[in-house]
């Protein structure tokens, strides 16, 4: 590429990078700061609704009532809703109920301070105990529980990001691996995007071309353990890493992450049934993918087996 | 209340189209314009003024126009509005009408014309002082300053110098030159856009207010 800015700042517990390629004099710069200070505030807003690391936030101090319908914003009324939404999709293998479950496997810590957030331990909760009225726009707990919104939220941020920075036309974001790619890269090609080997450090399994799409990976070969299969209150292991390709951050985290939970074939299951691709690596490396065409299915691209 | 058990029972797998919802969930997220808008948002809420006809208590009701849009750009000043006629001079910068760097943040000190300070937008002849006047206007999507010039009782230019709503205010741009081609405030609606429009709206009321 040319020309390239690109802007990293921590966000959202993980590293968040906006890079577009220069292209002439419109956008000026001007207005290109302007959009990305717009698409890094909905990180920050997102954030500061729906970390369960931080006491103030809303969804925090939404598990402090319990048994009544608790009015709350549009984002977290909205993750809320969607991720019920796949949770029902999942039959529960992705489960938002699993904040408690999580920070007793100790992932209780907020990035930025080390600083442990912890809850009173109660009997396990299952997301067929969260309610809402959409009319009302309000969420009851119906038992004490705390909502873990990390992959759904994170992937909204991305989404609106997107929506924010689409004078751009051509940009990325970067979400510790939640990506979306917008329009053309410097060359004027479809985005390159490489999927992590899950065995090889600074390998690639597979390289696709993207546009207009976002690209969400899950796997444990970084952060062990952080995938939790809220069924049976163990890691999910049956894949090594699974790969979603969707019209939205917010889908592709939230499918990688059900789908990973779900294993090889009933992951690929839920995945054929959503107008999204896939690409599941188990953990002897084969490769599976989503049936539709799409991005895994180009000739030499990694087709080379589906789950039976 | 919705019970997220329903439809989910053994042999009746819903049909749930995540990307469609999550679609959904995305636009209904950015449509209520949660970040930057939300302190204006609280200064507003309860007051949902809109520049529709006949809801602003600044401007009197323009008359029945071809559709919700009001009177095309470029056509006379509504009926009830005293006629303007004349050429027309400058019209505005559109480089000016871009989204600003600087200027009014949301929730700065507001000069926002109240409700019921009624009828300054109306222009009479030579009734503005000339100079050159800025006005805020406020809305729950924030705010914008427009700056007008006036000569000779006329206004001359009109730019937004200040934008800091949710949406770029080039959505706007087409209804900045209508200020001067109308002498008056009244702009036309833009779909999709209305909340803009009336910030914008408000700014030149108050602007003009100034100029009185």
């Amino acid at each position: 590429m040319s020309g390239c800015f690109t802007l990293a700042t921590a966000l959202m517990g993980t590293v968040v990078s906006i890079r577009t390629p220069e292209q002439g004099a419109s956008p000026s710069h001007a207005q290109r700061d302007e959009l990305v200070r717009s698409a890094l505030g909905w990180f920050h807003r997102i954030e500061a609704c729906c970390s369960r690391f931080d006491p103030g936030s809303e969804v925090r101090r939404l598990s402090g009532h319990v048994g009544r319908p608790v009015p709350v914003s549009p984002i977290l009324y909205q993750v809320v809703e969607f991720s019920l939404a796949v949770a029902r999709e999942s039959g529960g293998a992705f489960d938002p109920t699993v904040g408690l479950a999580m920070e007793r496997r100790g992932f209780d810590r907020e990035y930025r301070s080390g600083r442990a957030a912890r809850s009173h331990p109660s009997a396990p909760a299952t997301w067929r105990d969260v309610l809402l009225d959409p009319g009302a726009r309000t969420v009851t707990l119906a038992r004490p529980l705390l909502l873990d919104l990390g992959a759904v939220a994170k992937g909204l941020a991305v989404d609106l990001a997107a929506r924010e920075l689409a004078p751009l036309r051509n940009f990325t974001i970067d979400a510790g691996g939640d990506l979306w790619l917008g329009g053309c890269d410097g060359e004027g090609q479809p985005w390159s995007v490489g999927i992590r080997h899950p065995g090889e450090a600074g390998a690639f399994i597979e390289t696709i071309r993207v546009s207009g799409a976002a690209v969400c990976t899950s796997g444990d070969y970084e952060r062990p353990g952080h995938v939790l299969d809220a069924r049976s209150g163990r890691a999910a292991d049956a894949l090594a890493s699974l790969t979603v390709v969707a019209p939205s951050a917010m889908v592709a985290d939230a499918l990688a992450t059900a789908a990973f939970v779900l294993g090889p074939a009933a992951g690929l299951e839920l995945l054929d049934r959503q107008p999204v691709d896939g690409l599941l690596v188990t953990p002897s490396l084969e490769r599976i993918t989503t049936r539709r065409p799409g991005p895994f299915q180009r000739p030499g691209a990694g087709v080379e087996a589906r789950a039976s | 209340m919705s019970d997220p058990t329903k439809g989910a029972g053994p042999g009746r797998r819903p049909r749930n189209d995540l990307v469609a919802l999550g679609a959904a969930a995305v636009l209904s997220v950015y449509s209520a314009g949660w970040l930057r808008t939300q302190d204006a948002a609280r200064m507003f809420e309860g007051d949902e003024l809109e520049r529709s006809p006949g809801a602003s208590p600044l401007a009197p009701a323009p008359p029945p126009g071809p559709g919700p849009q009001g009177p095309p750009a470029g056509s006379q000043a509504p009926a009830g509005f005293p006629a303007v006629t004349g050429a027309v001079p400058a019209s505005s910068d559109p480089a000016a009408s871009a989204a600003g760097s600087g200027g009014v943040p949301p929730g700065a000190p507001s000069e926002a014309v109240s409700g019921g300070a009624g009828g300054a937008a109306v222009v009479d002849g030579a009734l503005f002082r000339d100079g050159v006047y800025r006005g805020l206007g406020r809305s729950r999507h924030g705010n914008i300053e427009a700056t007008l010039e006036i000569l000779e009782g006329r206004i001359v230019s009109a730019t937004i110098t200040t934008c800091r709503t949710l949406y770029p205010c080039s959505r706007i741009d087409e209804v900045v030159p209508q200020v001067v081609e109308r002498q008056d405030s009244w702009v036309d609606n833009v779909s999709g856009a209305t909340v803009s429009v009336t910030a914008f709206y408000r700014a030149v009321v108050q602007a003009l207010k100034q100029a009185q």
